[in-house]
């Protein structure tokens, strides 16, 4: 445990705080506190965790699937005064602060704390097993997940006191585990039909049957496709019912175009809203949160809700009962593009994408603009979120049956997807309206390592998320490439250097009818941008038989990277390139920061489980070729593994980030795209 | 309503008497089929023709002004299905004459139910004659960004193209249906329904959609 006495102009003074200096306690024997617990004690240590086989070895993490094993890491190449010293772990129910002021006596749920002594030397053998995975997640409620805290009890006194440690010292619990969120919740749901008349007014409803008991309660409306039809959306409608939220699935006036769309769902949203007494015999009165509304929509009706918040956000007079800021989240599944920047565009609203990689309607080609799901994606400038399914047609997305509308190998078909869409969706709506941190691992961890319990697993299950906090919570953009076009100069004004191949900054957009790459093409397969959009990015290239690196200097004034918690940053496989093709499957690499004083930490990023996915293996789009569009994923490293095993890195001057290609240091070649390089505070 | 039914269930009659090819369930297929090239040469065959008139307007999205509309014309049209698969990206525009058709069903099987606004003339009847002006499937566009002068050139280019009025060989025997009244567009729709499912029995789904009763 290292902590500052003092920063100097020179760098920093350092002292250690020593485990042997505090009071030493026989086991078993109740001790004179050092002193009283307050609020202002800072107790907070991350414990529980995961093992993973390479550097950092252990990765703390909030969320754990019920069934699976707790680890708990003690690391004394960091805390060397921990090494060869027996501690107690207590796993407990999370508990605030107030509480454990008021009660600080310590009771193992398992009947008794796990008493290990620490191997000097780092983690190795001192990763434990805390729980085998008998801990409940499982609520009975509408909540998800069950709060625990790790109590690292250092002088064994069965008493929290300034000496100990806690994993959930404040309103947050050490970790979080969940039970299977693609499962029914605790209630049983009613389903009804409200019409108030011809023209695209009829509604499909879902609610909980014991809605009379409940409180105000979210609206979820859904808008559907063109040729769909608003009874097609049960696998939303039931599972969010029985979570305890309000589902209302519209008619919607797709085919004559966006706009029309957009008034279908601001009419209906307005609707329901304004005939609370007489929908399901008034048992929905005085239980609808209209200041907590989803939209959610397909295809053109995904872009239609889009262009619907844009014209809330402008004053719409359709909306007499909500405004925007009562929508909180916007979330389109496949959907089009035709307005274009100025009119689909979600703003600040938090905004979240499906994808299906086998959409053979908003099928993401290079030659179709209107068909690129990404773009209203990348002009969200709050929150953004998106999930990407390979083998998932346009049509997985409703369960309206017939054509799954899907071009490509490993096809998922509905039932998958629908179980993937109850997984992730629940989360995603329980974690914007309600902030709960249980949920929030579902939407970033790599799939491969973290997912619902009940989701699908086959080869076929691809799953990619990219997942950006709201660019106005604190976060250090160390580069986006949408300031300082130069390749050797980042967003933030630092120098880039690097020996990387063909390093290319500029929009992401394939400027090309195909995704065969082609000469004067570096961008082929980013299907970011349409007509004037700017969401800009690099690519670049390493072969075999050389190491290459891409550093980005941190300016000298934002080298104090302690506050934050992530590095953050979003790349994709470059899509039918022989680099890419000859080594097909994840790739991986490495990122190292490097302190004031030239000590260096390197993590790959492959470690936590997964790296970045090939591309979907459909030919199209051009002949004879296979692989689609680009698909970036989001990779979130925590700062602290970084400092794991003892390593003395010093996040308040960091001075660099380098990416490390080639062997060594994960895939020996590739071509990838690269982006939104940030530090995030969660 | 009753009046309705009762005029729709004489014509059912007659059209199973006649041995009318009633649609069939489209193939299970997994992808999207390709897209015409010219889906004005498509041809289209008009099996159904009655007038509506409604004490109500609604609002015809289906072209860039967006009119009132309270009379006009319910067609049934046949066509190849590839050209009627629905589809998110830009879909050809039916038009008829100088109008707009709005799409009521997806026509699975290749029948599909339009409605084409018209005024009444003076002898009662809409004054576009869907038996002797031009339908076709123009350049595919959102419908809600088709104005006046781009129904003029897409006018044009059909007529340039040979484009006529649709085959009508049985539209005759609905000769005697007369003008469905109804209140405003909710009952037309419930009408439309029963048409749906004369016509395109498979799109069951729709059809219970628009019976939903409005709930009062």
């Amino acid at each position: 445990m290292i902590r500052p006495l003092l920063v100097t102009p020179l760098g920093l003074l350092l002292v250690s705080t020593s485990w042997s200096q505090k009071t030493a306690v026989a086991p078993g024997a109740s001790a004179v506190p050092v002193a009283r617990l307050t609020r202002a004690m800072d107790l907070q240590e991350d414990l529980a965790g995961v093992a993973l086989p390479e550097y950092p070895r252990f990765t703390f993490t909030r969320a754990f699937n019920e069934g699976s094993a707790v680890e708990v890491a003690l690391d004394t190449a960091s805390d060397p005064d921990l090494a060869d010293r027996t501690v107690d772990l207590y796993l407990m129910r999370h508990r605030s602060k107030d509480d454990w002021i008021a009660d600080p006596a310590l009771s193992d749920l398992r009947g008794a704390p796990t008493t290990m002594t620490a191997a000097p030397g780092g983690l190795l053998g001192n990763v434990i097993v805390l729980d085998p995975g008998t801990i409940p997640g499982t609520t009975g409620t509408t909540e998800i997940g069950i709060g625990y805290d790790v109590v690292l009890d250092v002088n064994r006194d069965r008493t929290l006191d300034p000496d100990d440690r806690v994993d959930g010292w404040g309103d947050e619990a050490g970790f979080y585990v969940v039970g299977d969120l693609t499962a029914k919740g605790p209630y049983k749901w009613k389903e009804v039909f409200f019409s108030s008349g011809g023209g695209f007014k009829s509604q499909d409803i879902y609610y909980p049957e014991d809605v009379a008991q409940l409180g105000l309660l979210p609206l979820i409306v859904v808008s559907h496709g063109n040729g769909h039809n608003y009874q097609w959306y049960d696998h939303i409608g039931e599972h969010m019912a029985s979570w305890g939220y309000i589902v209302m699935s519209h008619e919607n006036n797709t085919g004559p175009g966006i706009e029309s769309a957009a008034t279908t769902t601001l009419r209906n949203t307005n609707l329901f809203l304004a005939n609370l007494d007489l929908i399901a015999g008034g048992v929905l009165q005085d239980h609808v949160d209209s200041q907590q509304i989803v939209w959610i929509g397909h295809s053109r009706g995904g872009e239609g809700v889009v262009r619907a918040y844009k014209r809330l956000v402008e004053g719409d007079p359709i909306a007499q009962l909500y405004t925007a800021a009562d929508v909180k989240l916007v979330s389109s599944m496949a959907p089009t593009d035709f307005l274009g920047t100025n009119k689909s565009n979600p703003g600040d609203v938090t905004y979240h994408l499906w994808t299906g990689g086998a959409d053979d309607d908003v099928n993401g080609c290079a030659d179709c603009d209107i068909c690129q799901t990404f773009h209203l994606h990348e002009r969200a400038t709050g929150a953004r979120l998106s999930i990407s399914l390979h083998g998932a047609g346009h049509g997985d997305f409703h369960d309206g049956g017939g054509n799954s509308v899907a071009k490509g190998p490993c096809k998922i078909g509905r039932p998958v997807t629908h179980q993937i869409m109850r997984g992730y969706l629940l989360p995603l709506v329980k974690y914007v309206l309600e902030g709960n941190p249980a949920c929030q691992d579902f939407l970033w961890r790599q799939w491969e390592a973290f997912h619902p319990i009940g989701a699908p697993t086959s080869a076929c299950v691809v799953v990619d998320l990219m997942y950006r906090e709201d660019p106005r919570s604190e976060t250090f953009v160390l580069d986006d490439f949408q300031t300082n076009s130069s390749p050797q100069v980042s967003s933030s004004g630092g120098a880039v250097t690097s020996n990387v191949r063909g390093l290319v900054e500029d929009r992401l957009d394939d400027t090309t009818s195909t995704f065969n790459p082609v000469g004067g093409d570096p961008m082929n397969g980013m299907t970011f941008d349409g007509p004037g959009d700017d969401s800009r990015g690099i690519v670049f290239e390493w072969e075999k038989s050389a190491e290459a690196f891409l550093a980005f200097d941190v300016p000298p004034e934002k080298r104090d990277l302690s506050p934050y918690r992530y590095l953050s940053f979003r790349a994709a496989q470059a899509t039918r390139d022989a680099l890419t093709s000859s080594a097909l499957g994840d790739l991986a690499f490495s990122v190292e920061l490097e302190d004031l004083f030239g000590r260096t930490s390197r993590i790959r990023i492959d470690a936590y489980g997964g790296g970045i996915e090939e591309p979907y293996q459909r030919s199209g789009c051009g002949a004879s070729l296979k692989g689609w569009a680009n698909e970036f994923e989001t990779i979130r490293i925590r700062l602290a593994d970084f400092q794991a095993e003892g390593r003395r890195l010093e996040l308040r001057a960091i001075t660099r980030v380098t990416f490390l290609f080639g062997t060594g240091h994960g895939s020996e070649v590739g071509r990838l795209g690269l982006d939104e390089i940030e530090f995030t505070i969660d | 309503m009753k009046p309705m039914r009762t005029a729709l269930a004489t014509f059912l009659a007659a059209t199973l008497a006649a041995g009318a090819v009633i649609a069939t369930r489209s193939s299970q297929r997994q992808g999207l089929s390709p897209l015409p090239t010219n889906p004005g040469a498509t041809p289209i065959e008009l099996v159904f023709a009655q007038p509506f008139a409604l004490d109500v307007p609604y609002t015809h999205s289906w072209r860039a002004e967006a009119p009132d509309a309270s009379s006009g014309w319910i067609l049934v049209l046949r066509t190849d299905p590839a050209l009627l698969e629905r589809r998110q990206t830009a879909e050809p525009v039916l038009y008829a004459g100088s109008e707009t058709g709005e799409r009521v069903n997806n026509g699975d099987g290749g029948n599909l139910v339009v409605l084409v606004p018209s005024a009444l003339g003076a002898n009662g009847l809409p004054v576009l004659d869907p038996t002797k002006v031009p339908i076709w499937f123009g350049t595919p566009e959102l419908p809600e960004r088709v104005d006046a002068q781009r129904i003029a050139s897409e006018l044009a280019l059909a007529t340039k193209q040979g484009v006529g009025p649709a085959t009508s060989t049985a539209i005759r025997a609905q000769a005697s249906l007369g003008t469905i009244f109804a209140p405003d567009r909710g009952d037309l729709d419930s009408y439309l329904a029963d048409l749906i499912e004369l016509y395109s029995p498979t799109e069951t789904d729709l059809v219970a959609g628009l019976r939903v009763s409005i709930t009062r």
